[in-house]
């Protein structure tokens, strides 16, 4: 079942970045996929252990997280730009370092996570001991927005329901 | 319907103009090295995502097949963007960490803010590792503390 996904997902790279459509060009696609699935088809997708079904369930949840990482993109560096160019800087902005532990056990889970806070402009990831998480954030609405939804939203893409 | 685009196009390629001056700005105006960083490294985020994506609906704008694989394209550089930009920006800033350069703060006293956590609401409080030597005032935690303690005693 893996191979098929990682045959498919190979294709689709395959025929967008070819970007020509006629029988010659495909059939050397899918005989070099097949080749790469069939040699190295064991270094996508690590743990294995999960049944397809939810791993499906993981990937169908992380549009809806996506989105709403986006539009909190799209907020924080409005304020951001609105700290740039107001007239007294140092007056605006109250950087400091934030501690707080996330729960989260996997390493992919805690990758996504602090990849979430550094693309969210005004925080940053410093470091990541255990399951605590060192963020730099450059005003208190930052520091604040850390303590929202975020590590919620991240613990329900990736849970397991049986 | 190709003059639709083309405004779009000229629209968002424009207020991503913007975010990257911002960035800039920010660059030269913000007191020290970490903040400063914040504007170079990630004020370009979403300044990126808007330019390629009015790249994308210009080359849209004359609709077919190979366009379209086009657009695909220019979307994956903005997505190799936001995996390759925070992983940079977070090295830099922990490489400054780690070489022990103060963090420029208004009452000019370092330190770091204790937030406790974790943050969750429902009854997934079990089997988090204790490991962790910093314990907060937390109601939450204390009572994750308490149900690992039963655990164990109950093992």
């Amino acid at each position: 079942m893996y191979r098929a996904l990682i045959f498919s997902l190979l294709l689709i790279t395959w025929v967008i970045l070819s970007g020509l459509l006629d029988a010659f060009h495909i059939s050397l696609g899918i005989l070099s996929c097949a080749l790469v699935t069939w040699l190295s088809s064991g270094l996508l997708f690590n743990d294995r252990s999960l049944s397809f079904y939810s791993r499906l369930r993981q990937v169908s949840r992380l549009p809806l997280y996506l989105s709403w990482l986006l539009w909190q993109i799209v907020l924080a560096n409005i304020h951001v730009l609105r700290i740039s160019f107001s007239p007294r800087v140092k007056e605006q902005i109250q950087p400091q370092l934030v501690r707080f532990r996330s729960g989260l056990k996997s390493d992919f889970e805690k990758y996504v996570l602090a990849q979430s806070i550094t693309l969210t402009p005004g925080t940053v990831t410093l470091q990541i001991d255990g399951d605590v998480f060192l963020v730099h954030a450059i005003s208190d609405v930052a520091a604040k927005g850390l303590m929202g939804s975020m590590v919620d939203r991240v613990r329900h893409v990736f849970s397991v329901d049986e | 319907m190709d003059d639709i685009l083309n405004i779009l196009s000229v629209i968002l390629i424009f207020s991503g103009l913007i975010f990257f001056m911002g960035a800039s700005v920010g660059l030269i105006r913000f007191p020290d090295f970490y903040t400063r960083m914040h504007a170079a490294g990630k004020g370009d985020t979403l300044s990126t995502i808007l330019i390629t994506a009015g790249m994308a609906a210009q080359v849209l704008s004359h609709f077919d097949v190979v366009s379209l694989f086009v657009a695909i394209k220019i979307v994956a550089i903005a997505v190799l963007i936001m995996l390759t930009s925070p992983t940079s920006t977070h090295l830099l800033m922990k490489a400054g960490y780690d070489d022990g350069i103060e963090p420029f703060t208004n009452s000019g006293k370092g330190g770091i803010i204790e937030l406790g956590g974790p943050f969750i609401k429902s009854d997934q409080l079990d089997d988090i590792d204790s490991k962790v030597k910093k314990k907060g005032p937390s109601k939450k935690k204390s009572s994750s503390k308490k149900k690992s303690v039963t655990e164990k005693n109950s093992s």
